[in-house]
């Protein structure tokens, strides 16, 4: 689980740094010369608002139970339970904790069944447009051109570097609807769709793996409740949930600071042999 | 008997001149390359950058020299190197023209050698195929402009001192790969 959790975290963390660079994208949306493509129309706005609002029903579903949790956890660490045998305090707060581990993994599996068909349809839809609109209209040369116009005046990527804090997952859906709504006409948009493409197709197989570990925890559990045990599968379990509703610390790297606009760039030389 | 004879000298001169024949084709390669005047050709050498454009220029100027051409280019481009300068990029455009003008490169050779060094433009993408067709290919493309990435490093960072430029470049080389993989993913979906 944790490792799903982990492999799930960095389309997260990408994403968040793909919104960075949109904003840029957009304020350099003036470009001219390339061709004109249509990449979000208004059913693709819709599953992306759609899968927004599923995500956060499954973190307003989640919070409260994780809450309990994590104070019972608390309460089970300050009365230095673990370990300790035959205690009928520690026992039954083992109890307690299993049975809201049992609620929580029940609630996501409910959410993460509303929550499949919407981010299927939000990647059908826009893998659609993207094998239409580029995929066969255009040469990777003509792709090439159609993104060099838009990558110049990114946004300086300071913030790449060091820790910081991966945003909610209904956030990032949130983004991405605002972001698509304010200029669904642009063909700027070309990372933005593969970037939630991409994504979409991660989140699919993370939930779809969600699912099979849910399954597995159920039976597992089971056992737990029966012999009072607390798991550090079980621990990992919840600490992976939480990662994906609220987000999570990731170190993403260095990726270098981006050096600043030099006004004297426009009067570079440019050469009569670039293409 | 006498007839005998005469056929096993008939086939033993025969097999010989074979033999011969084919010992002279073995052999022509090296005998034309001994020929050619390679040796005369050098390479330029120092830490002048102008002094080994000069050179490369004196030399190219012989046609026996002209078949190394991309080696005298990545000569330059190694001393050039060693004294970065936004002036190199216009010294290589300046070289370029002169080696068009001289025959010694083609027009579409010229616009290949300084884009891929100079421009964020990468030459390796197809201009045929439509994308969802070229992305069969998507590794090697991928691989190619990777190669093509390391020249622009040497060209754009190291040889004309162009952070700005290089880091534009890379920028682009990532969101090019993110729209190719998308879209070879989404072509690969609908089939």
């Amino acid at each position: 689980m944790k490792n799903q959790i982990k492999k799930w975290g960095a389309p997260l963390a990408q994403s968040s740094c793909t919104i960075l660079l949109l904003f840029g994208i957009f304020s350099s949306a003036t470009a001219a010369n390339s061709p004109t493509i249509k990449l979000f129309p208004e059913t693709t706005i819709e599953n992306i608002k759609q899968a927004s609002q599923s995500a956060k029903a499954m973190e307003n579903s989640l919070t409260s139970v994780i809450g309990e949790m994590d104070q019972q956890f608390k309460l089970f660490k300050e009365s230095k339970c673990d370990g300790s045998v035959g205690d009928p305090g520690c026992e039954q707060i083992q109890r307690q904790l299993g049975e809201k581990y049992m609620e929580m993994l029940t609630q996501m599996e409910t959410e993460l069944d509303v929550m499949q068909p919407i981010v299927n349809n939000m990647k059908t839809s826009i893998g659609g447009r993207i094998r239409n609109e580029i995929g066969r209209k255009m040469t990777p040369r003509d792709m090439q051109k159609m993104i060099s116009g838009k990558t110049s005046n990114t946004p300086k990527l300071k913030s790449f570097s060091g820790k910081r804090r991966v945003g909610r997952m209904s956030a990032m859906f949130k983004k991405y609807h605002q972001l698509v709504s304010r200029g669904s006409q642009a063909d700027s948009l070309a990372q933005v769709a593969s970037e939630i493409y991409i994504d979409s197709a991660e989140v699919l197989e993370f939930i779809s793996l969600t699912r099979q570990e849910i399954a597995r925890a159920k039976i597992s559990n089971n056992v737990v409740l029966s012999v009072g045990r607390i798991t550090p599968q079980m621990i990992d379990t919840v600490n992976g949930v939480k990662s994906i509703i609220f987000g999570e610390d990731e170190f993403i790297g260095d990726v270098g600071e981006a050096p600043a606009e030099d006004p004297a760039d426009s009067t570079a030389f440019v050469s009569e042999w670039e293409q | 008997m006498k007839n005998l004879t005469l056929k096993i000298l008939t086939t033993a001169v025969l097999g010989l001149t074979l033999t011969g024949c084919n010992t002279l084709q073995k052999q022509e390669p090296s005998v034309v390359q001994y020929a050619q005047p390679v040796a005369m050709c050098s390479m330029p050498s120092g830490k002048r950058v102008d002094a080994a454009f000069a050179h490369a220029k004196s030399e190219l100027s012989s046609s026996a020299c002209q078949t190394q051409y991309h080696n005298y280019f990545t000569s330059l481009i190694d001393i050039a190197k060693g004294d970065p300068s936004a002036e190199n990029k216009q010294r290589f455009s300046q070289f370029v023209t002169w080696s068009y003008e001289s025959g010694i490169i083609s027009k579409r050779q010229g616009r290949d050698y300084y884009t891929q060094y100079f421009s964020p433009t990468f030459t390796s993408l197809s201009d045929t195929l439509n994308v969802c067709s070229a992305s069969r290919s998507k590794q090697t493309m991928i691989q190619d402009m990777q190669s093509e990435l390391k020249m622009k490093k040497q060209g754009i960072l190291e040889v004309a001192g162009d952070r700005d430029g290089y880091f534009k470049t890379l920028k682009q080389h990532s969101d090019i790969v993110l729209v190719l993989e998308a879209t070879a993913m989404a072509c690969t979906a609908s089939l």
